[in-house]
């Protein structure tokens, strides 16, 4: 079977024996419980849009190791074609959903995988790459959505993985026996898990020796035993009843994440991709990071593209479409949101094949887009709010609006223009607040990593020695050894 | 020009950042040409293919098919092969007349 429809994702779902607990309680019903469903539609969207033919070009890819035509979220990356795709293909969706669709993580773990298993049998004689092609064979075949699990909850940040007061705040492997795996620790901030089928684990940090049983990479199903996943609140999650004040009642915002606790899970070894090898795991963090921040320039530009739209609808119906700051504002966002898109774009241009022969794009550049989402994003909110009016903070609820003694007051004075309802300008106006605060902001500085490990990496390699050789050269210094 | 039924394999950019509405040109290329009959690229066999981009950055993958072809990119006809007389010279036609220009110096036909 290959490529799922959005049905067929959303019915396989309900499958699985995914253990959530949200508010307190276990989920018994989680594809129809309005607090899960606009992140499942997200998701599902990806499905459908391998199949319409204005999309698949984008959104589908054909395998490299069976010539059969897969969902793109399942494929590795063949060019700097395939990277540029995908980009492309992260804005399209982007502004379908104006929101996370979630797919990419997992996009991107498999990609890292693949070729840092290839280095790490080069280099230290494992057989890891072959396990981890049957697992791709898998993935591409079933089309399933798998989440990408990196972030250890840390505890005490200024200590190593070994070093921590509690063990299980980094994942790490309690035992090994002949058969596979036991795992502890958690995962944070899992993005789409609870509505992925598989979680594909890796190291968040680079390892030390005494670190080694931290060091572990490997696929387990979101269902399997001792998995237990704790639904993250975001900011309009009690406004689920209705369609107006969620701003993005279809869709959601961000990609509903979860807290993800692993209780001495069990993994056969046909699923480990890396057990001790801790000189890899910062190599592994970095090629995922890279990956995964390419990504921003493309879905985030797909969200800024909506939100720009939303701006300016809010312009027009508030009557100061034609005021010069307000296009000039609207340009500044326009501009912030293709200087992302373009760093996106370059970074993928700018890749190269990895001895495993899969592309990899410029870290260098694939940092900078990352960095600049962290500020850019939040300009453009800032510039929308600008725009936008006070009313976005302070709206009544839609049960207001459609309450008999006080519906037409709010009707009466939340009205903009004449000619346009005042329904619409509430709609917009709870849009633009959605997409633009509280955790739909915060996503974009810390997804993908804080500016800080942005720019460790950009120090890295930013060739600092090379540009001071340069001066040296114009201001006529001799060169020393 | 012969009459008859021509059946057209249509390929989509993807439409990230759509400049044009490839689907809509296609109806309206349609309603232009009754005997036209549209199908996806992969679908099965059709006369001609139809590449329909939707930007002038023109990335639609271009599919192996060794018939007559015609791709378009941003309100331009790009490229085409159209032998003389075959049908698919009524779809250049209906290009043409719906308003598409043509890109530099004639490449294909
Ligand atoms: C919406 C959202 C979705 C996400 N989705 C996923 C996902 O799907 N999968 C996944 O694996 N992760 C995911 N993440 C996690 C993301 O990668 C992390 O949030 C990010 O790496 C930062 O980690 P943290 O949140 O623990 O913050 P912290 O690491 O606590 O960072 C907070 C601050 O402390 C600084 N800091 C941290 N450690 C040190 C140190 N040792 N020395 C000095 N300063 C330090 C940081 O630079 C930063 O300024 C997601 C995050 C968000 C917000």
């Amino acid at each position: 079977m290959v490529m799922k429809t959005g049905s067929e994702y959303i019915e396989s779902l309900r499958r699985l024996k995914t253990k959530v607990y949200a508010f307190g309680e276990q989920v018994a019903d989680l594809v129809d419980n309005p607090l899960f469903r606009p992140h499942i539609n997200a998701a599902a969207v990806t499905y459908d849009m391998a199949h319409d033919p204005v999309t698949e070009d984008l959104v589908t890819a054909v395998s490299h190791l069976t010539g059969k035509r897969i969902s793109r979220f399942t494929h590795i990356h063949q060019s700097t074609e395939d990277l540029v795709k995908k980009v492309k293909m992260l804005r399209m969706i982007a502004r379908r959903t104006g929101t996370c669709f979630q797919r990419c993580v997992g996009f991107d773990a498999l990609n890292a995988l693949y070729s840092v298993t290839y280095e790490m049998d080069q280099n230290l004689g494992t057989n890891y790459h072959e396990r981890f092609k049957e697992y791709l064979l898998y993935v591409q075949d079933t089309d399933i959505m798998v989440a990408g699990s990196m972030t250890d909850p840390k505890g005490d940040r200024s200590l190593r993985p070994s070093q921590q007061a509690d063990p299980d705040l980094y994942v790490h492997v309690v035992e090994k026996n002949e058969k596979g795996i036991v795992l502890r620790g958690a995962k944070a901030h899992q993005t789409g898990i609870v509505n992925s089928h598989e979680m594909l684990i890796m190291p968040t940090t680079a390892m030390t020796a005494e670190d080694a049983r931290y060091a572990v990479a490997c696929a387990v199903p979101v269902d399997a035993p001792g998995v237990i996943h704790i639904f993250g609140r975001q900011t309009n999650d009690s406004r689920k009843n209705g369609q107006i004040d969620q701003g993005n009642a279809r869709y959601g915002i961000v990609g509903g994440e979860a807290l993800t606790v692993l209780e001495n899970v069990f993994v056969p070894w046909e699923r480990v991709f890396m057990c001790g090898e801790w000189q890899f795991a910062g190599t592994l963090v970095e090629r995922f990071a890279s990956y995964h921040r390419q990504n921003y320039g493309g879905c985030k530009g797909g969200v800024s593209d909506v939100i720009i739209g939303a701006t300016a609808l809010i312009a027009d119906y508030n009557g100061v479409a034609k005021a010069s700051h307000v296009r000039d504002k609207l340009t500044e966002m326009i501009h912030l949101t293709e200087t992302l898109y373009a760093g996106s774009i370059a970074c993928s241009a700018e890749g190269r094949p990895t001895p495993s022969g899969a592309y990899f794009v410029d870290p260098l550049l694939a940092n900078i887009t990352k960095l600049n989402v962290t500020r850019f994003i939040y300009e453009i909110c800032r510039l929308s709010h600008d725009i936008a009016g006070g009313f976005i903070a302070t709206l009544p609820s839609e049960q207001d609006l459609r309450c008999p003694e006080v519906g037409p007051y709010v009707e009466k004075y939340f009205r903009g223009v004449a000619s346009v309802p005042t329904e619409d300008r509430i709609r917009i106006a709870r849009l633009i607040e959605n997409m633009t605060g509280g955790t739909a902001l915060a996503e974009s500085m810390h997804g993908a990593g804080s500016p800080q490990a942005q720019r460790v990496m950009i120090m890295r390699q930013g060739n600092l020695e090379q540009k001071k050789k340069l001066a040296s050269i114009l201001a006529g210094i001799p060169e020393r050894d | 020009m012969a009459e008859r039924k021509l059946t057209a394999g249509v390929k989509y950019c993807g439409h990230c950042n759509p400049q044009e509405d490839g689907p809509a040109l296609v109806r309206k290329l349609q309603s232009r040409l009754p005997e036209l009959k549209v199908v996806p690229w992969n679908d099965r066999t059709y006369d001609v293919l139809l590449v329909v981009s939707a930007c002038p950055s023109d990335c639609a993958t271009r599919p192996p098919f060794n018939g007559p072809r015609i791709e378009i990119a941003a309100g331009e006809v790009r490229e085409w092969y159209v032998p003389a007389g075959h049908p698919a010279e009524n779809l250049l036609e209906a290009c043409l007349d719906e308003g598409l220009k043509v890109f530099g110096t004639r490449k294909g036909g």
